[in-house]
């Protein structure tokens, strides 16, 4: 597909998007806008956030308006990773039994692993190898994962009991972590508009998979000022060192994750260039699950939003 | 080298920029040489250094004393040592002026930089930008890169010591007229600058060449004497001294041959005009005629 054509109808493409998906979805605006960056970098998502919030409902409904294949895992302690990946059965064919491979829940396009904290390590590592890879390995076979393949996975914060937290390596590998919060009143009661009276809205495919696939491509295109790096390489730098609150920085992964997020956020608000803006605004989903917070840093109740709240001030003034 | 039309536009005004910049920094350079030079004169420099060299330098019928080229010199010296030492320093013509085009149009706020930086780039996304950024340039004009203030600062710092300098001061004629005093018997000090007082001035009779000769046309080095009379003697300050004063020293004795005397021929002056009214025009025509009759 023409990447020039692709640009040309990207302004009509995102506000589409974004006006068929509010049609389901009240508010959490901000957490959309991040989820649909993600997916224009190629990357995966945590989002947390409270139950009922609407997590499941928005990326199933950004299935649905994307065209794209979906597939729910609900993650429970006793998942095994062959449910993930899939596993071979024994078929009857002709009257010989074979050996056929069943494509697991993962092989989709958009993945929603739910509480994916509440599944063993040893899921959890199933899951994230075929993140890394975009491939798995079953035996001695390979079976490579379709494009676009995108993971998000959900954590509840009230239940840690009898949870297995991410590592920080494996935190690594997503993109970005979202954060969702409650709707505001007046978002409420549009909800309540929605659900509580009359049939709950659909939603329409606008964007095609080819569509989809040009616009990544469109989104390493986008140019950024040497200036702009500058700052990206100092701010992710500042996480390392100088700060006593954080025990461990971000790695260079960061680096590269801000700077592609700032680019698919230019294009989705219609610049031919990044700006300082797009750098601020993806600082935190990029950061917030990549530094670890000193023992006394969390006994004080500090959070990381306010960490990378000072940093960015510092180094971006 | 890029081939996108900005470029070729922020090279040309690069280049423009750091051709007036020199200019501008040569006049606030002279401004401040002229400040400094004006402070040493006030101060008393320019008669300290001419106590040590009484030396000066014709040009072009303008008389420079060595104590005024010493202090400009100075003020020079001192101008650029004040220039380098101060902490303004433009680091990088370039990114300054894109800097300056960035604060002073919003349009091309991030963009030119991204432009700049992306120059030698391919890509339809840096196109583009590269032709967003041509077309706000035609919006910049090169005047706003020239510093009004400090060219009216500098201008004015120069036009106020001029008129300073070809004002009469007291202080910067001391040397000279302390020197006229001396030379003509004095001591050279300032009771003696009292115009009331009378200045004797004694000639020397003239003397000649010829030894033994009692006919003396030239002589000792002579010195013209006004006895009985008051000098009013008004020097100008500033450059070209009215007064020159020279070492006298004593004449060499020559041999004189005569000469063949020439007639006397009284040819008028052409560019002499003399316009008498009527009634001295007729008193002067009857004084001569009877002056020639009387000659008869």
């Amino acid at each position: 597909m023409n990447l020039e054509e692709v640009y040309e109808r990207s302004g009509k493409i995102f506000r589409n998007l974004f006006e068929e998906i509010e049609k389901v979805v009240v508010g959490q605006r901000d957490a959309l806008e991040q989820i649909i960056i993600a997916i224009l970098c190629e990357g995966h998502v945590l989002i947390e956030g409270n139950p009922g919030l609407g997590k499941t409902l928005t990326i199933s409904t950004l299935s649905k308006v994307l065209d794209l294949k979906f597939s729910r895992i609900q993650c429970t302690p006793d998942l095994m990773p062959s449910d993930i990946t899939g596993t071979y059965v024994i078929e009857e064919v002709d009257g010989r039994k074979e050996f056929r491979f069943e494509e697991g829940p993962i092989f989709a396009n958009i993945v929603l692993a739910d509480e994916i904290n509440r599944a063993s390590p040893k899921t959890q590592s199933a899951l994230l190898e075929a993140m890394q890879e975009r491939q798995v390995s079953i035996g001695k076979q390979t079976f490579k994962l379709d494009r676009p393949f995108f993971v998000l996975a959900t954590q509840n914060p009230i239940e840690m009991e009898g949870t297995f937290p991410l590592p920080e390596a494996q935190l690594d590998r997503f993109l970005l972590k979202v954060l969702m919060d409650y709707p505001t009143p007046e978002e409420e009661m549009r909800i309540i508009g929605k659900y509580a009276m009359g049939k709950p809205p659909s939603v329409n495919k606008v964007v095609s998979k080819e569509e989809l696939l040009a616009l990544q491509q469109l989104v390493r295109e986008v140019p950024i000022s040497d200036e702009l790096k500058d700052k990206v390489i100092k701010l992710v730098i500042s996480t390392r060192k100088g700060v006593p609150e954080i025990a461990y920085g971000a790695s260079p992964r960061a680096s590269i994750g801000m700077i592609l997020t700032a680019k698919a956020r230019a294009l989705l608000h219609g610049r031919t260039y990044v700006s300082l803006e797009d750098i601020e605004k993806m600082a935190y989903p990029i950061l917030r699950h990549r530094i670890i917070l000193s023992f006394e840093a969390e006994r004080k109740g500090i959070v990381q939003d306010e960490i990378i709240g000072r940093i960015l001030s510092s180094v971006l003034s | 080298m890029s081939t996108y039309l900005f470029v070729s536009e922020i090279m040309k005004l690069c280049r423009w920029y750091k051709k007036t910049r020199a200019y501008v920094d040569l006049l606030s350079t002279l401004s401040l040489s002229l400040f400094i030079f004006w402070i040493c004169v006030h101060f008393g420099l320019t008669s300290i250094l001419h106590s040590y060299d009484r030396g000066y330098v014709e040009i072009g019928g303008v008389i420079l004393w060595h104590s005024i080229i010493y202090t400009f010199s100075i003020s020079i010296v001192m101008a650029e040592i004040l220039k380098l030492s101060s902490k303004y320093r433009p680091k990088n013509t370039l990114k300054e002026i894109i800097k300056n085009i960035e604060r002073n149009h919003s349009f091309l706020r991030e963009k030119l930089s991204c432009a700049w930086d992306n120059r030698e780039k391919e890509g339809f996304l840096v196109r583009k930008l590269s032709e967003e950024v041509a077309l706000g340039l035609r919006n910049v004009r090169y005047s706003e890169f020239v510093s009004i203030r400090k060219l009216c600062v500098s201008v004015f710092i120069i036009v106020s010591i001029s008129i300073i300098s070809i004002t009469p001061v007291e202080n910067v004629s001391q040397p000279i007229l302390a020197d006229l005093t001396g030379a003509v018997g004095g001591s050279g000090s300032m009771e003696e600058l009292n115009p009331e007082k009378y200045t004797t001035l004694k000639t020397k009779v003239a003397g000649s060449s010829l030894e033994g000769s009692e006919d003396v046309l030239f002589g000792e080095a002579s010195i013209g004497t006004i006895e009985e009379g008051s000098i009013q003697l008004v020097i100008y300050s500033g450059a070209g001294s009215e007064v020159l004063v020279r070492d006298v020293n004593a004449t060499e004795q020559r041999e004189f041959t005569t000469s063949p005397s020439y007639p006397v021929v009284a040819e008028g002056y052409e560019s002499y005009s003399e316009e008498l009214p009527p009634a001295h025009r007729d008193l002067i025509k009857s004084y001569f005629e009877k002056l020639s009759e009387g000659s008869k």
